[in-house]
């Protein structure tokens, strides 16, 4: 009883590495085909790919895990499948046929492998398809190609009252037909894996407190000559001179 | 006569099921010595047994039908009677009746038992006897005991009853009830044997007038212990499931059906399946059994409408058409 128990826990861990490698695959292709979809559309930010991805991957490896269980080890093993099944569903039962039953199970399990438990055509179109699809991802990036700029269309589309102002316009590079005024049509485009000024880098103005600090050389004294010590008979004098010279 | 029992093949001495499949050959071969072909039908017979249930046997006259089953009494150490039924059968013709004795003097009642009293029972052309005694076999068959005056006597165990039928000659007989029916576990349809076949068993008995020897196989306690193991054989969910599906869609379908079968078709229908694959040595029920032993559970439960009959269909054409899935 506990053999086949165990047996029976041993087949279903191995079916559920198989329903978890083939969900990854799946998950890997639509991840893929999104991101690839995205780079052709020029569609940013590019790992809102993985969001559907990681949903699909989540609802399916629920759904196959609930759905296969043992069928899938019976679908590969047509022959253990009636054997497989009627031990599965009684497996508290405890009668001389029952436990003959058990014993032509595990006899027979020693011929099931691991392996067989894999589709070897379907997991290899997948794996080919994964790196074809990674392949021409890489490329499409590195080359900068796209059918679509999505994102230029959504920004026309949802942004349009900041079109034509300054530091605004069609792109952050400025309005493209004032470099066609210019006699020679200047043209540059930034690689996206090729910069050399990393924009990302420019951060918010840091915001800090005002101080107020005088240089300690700088300090006020009265003027010497505005309690000079005149005599009192000649202040009238020099009352005077100040005057005519002011032209009074 | 038999000449001896074979323990070597006995239910003690199986260690496995596996075994059993030679056993049974075994029995099938035994027969065959008498029986030219009608494997199936010997097999359908022993599912019965094993099921301990009854079987209602079809056929025209002169397939061998008696002989076939008394060979299998011999075959299995059964104790065999034969009833031949008549309109002016009684009841007690076969359960038995009490007469007086005469003991030390005294005169006393002492019962006589009929010939229900055996292993294997062989109720020929029933459906000629009257509906009463139809009723005192019946009671017999579902209770395994016989009421004499205030009496209950219990039958012997292994009991079963192999109720014959003819298809033709339908004047001044008292066909079934599907209420009575409904107790025979299967319903045993004998064909004509192949040329061959024929030819065989023409050669057979125009050769010597002396009846071929056949062996004890088995005893009736081992034919006890393998109906306790009949039963021990697991079936799985889904296929016990399909069982239900298809009795109840017996009852579902109006279109060709009057009435359909009970839940006792159920058990029978998985009883069945377990006996054929103890039978053929295997340790679970397999779809295959359930398909093949559909047929005899099934037909004698199904009572077709009007609409079914003017299209010529038979019962089995609609158990067909339930497990191909045409009807649901």
């Amino acid at each position: 009883m506990k053999s086949i128990v165990y047996l029976l826990k041993e087949l279903k861990y191995e079916v559920v590495k198989m329903v978890f490698l083939n969900t990854f695959l799946d998950m890997a292709l639509l991840f893929l085909g999104l991101y690839l979809i995205f780079i052709l559309l020029h569609f940013y930010p590019i790992f809102m790919a993985l969001i559907p991805a990681l949903i699909v991957f989540v609802v399916i490896l629920r759904r196959r895990l609930n759905r296969f269980g043992l069928k899938s080890v019976e679908d590969k093993n047509p022959d253990i499948k009636e054997i497989l099944r009627t031990a599965a569903d009684n497996i508290d039962e405890d009668n001389f046929v029952v436990h003959q039953l058990h014993i032509e199970l595990i006899r027979k399990m020693k011929n099931v492998t691991s392996s067989s438990f894999i589709k070897l055509g379907e997991v290899s179109t997948k794996i080919g398809v994964t790196l074809a699809l990674s392949f021409f991802v890489i490329f499409l990036s590195a080359n900068n190609i796209y059918i679509v700029d999505l994102n230029k269309i959504f920004i026309d589309t949802f942004i349009p009252t900041q079109k034509g102002k300054e530091g605004f316009g069609e792109d952050i590079y400025g309005d493209k037909t004032e470099l066609e005024q210019i006699d020679k049509e200047i043209e540059f485009e930034f690689k996206p894996l090729s910069f050399e000024i990393n924009i990302d880098k420019v951060g918010e103005v840091e915001s800090k407190d005002f101080e107020r600090n005088y240089a300690e050389e700088v300090y006020v004294t009265q003027e010497a000559a505005f309690e000079e010590n005149i005599p009192r008979e000649q202040q009238e004098i020099v009352k005077n001179y100040f005057e005519r010279i002011r032209g009074g | 006569m038999p000449v001896k029992v074979d323990r070597s093949k006995s239910i003690e001495n199986i260690r496995s099921i596996e075994r059993l499949k030679d056993t049974f050959r075994a029995v099938s071969d035994e027969v065959g010595k008498v029986i030219v072909g009608q494997k199936k039908v010997i097999q359908h017979i022993l599912v019965a047994i094993l099921c301990d249930a009854n079987a209602l046997l079809e056929s025209y006259p002169g397939l061998g039908k008696t002989l076939t089953i008394s060979t299998l009494s011999k075959v299995l150490d059964l104790k065999f009677r034969r009833i031949q039924s008549t309109p002016d059968l009684m009841p007690s013709d076969i359960t038995g009746t009490y007469i007086i004795e005469d003991v030390d003097g005294k005169k006393a009642f002492k019962f006589q038992p009929g010939p229900i009293f055996a292993n294997i029972v062989l109720a020929d052309e029933i459906n000629r006897a009257t509906p009463k005694t139809q009723s005192a076999l019946l009671e017999a068959m579902q209770e395994k005991q016989v009421t004499a005056g205030n009496q209950t006597f219990k039958l012997d165990l292994p009991f079963f009853v192999l109720a014959t039928q003819n298809p033709i000659e339908q004047e001044g007989t008292y066909p079934l009830p599907e209420a009575q029916t409904d107790r025979f576990l299967l319903k045993i349809l004998i064909d004509y044997p192949k040329y061959d076949e024929e030819i065989e068993i023409v050669d057979r008995y125009t050769k010597t007038m002396k009846d071929p020897n056949v062996r004890t196989l088995l005893s009736a306690r081992s034919l006890i212990l393998l109906q306790q193991l009949t039963r021990q054989v697991p079936i799985a969910n889904d296929l016990r499931k399909r069982v239900v599906d298809i009795v109840t869609a017996t009852r579902t379908n109006k279109e060709l059906i009057e009435y359909g079968a009970s839940p006792r078709a159920s058990i029978g229908l998985i009883l069945a399946g377990k006996a054929k694959a103890l039978i053929e040595g295997r340790k679970y029920v397999s779809e295959k059994d359930i398909e093949e032993m559909a047929y005899p559970v099934l037909r004698h439960r199904i009572i077709l409408n009007f609409e079914a009959e003017r299209e010529g269909k038979k019962p089995d054409d609609i158990i067909s058409d339930i497990l191909s899935k045409k009807i649901k």
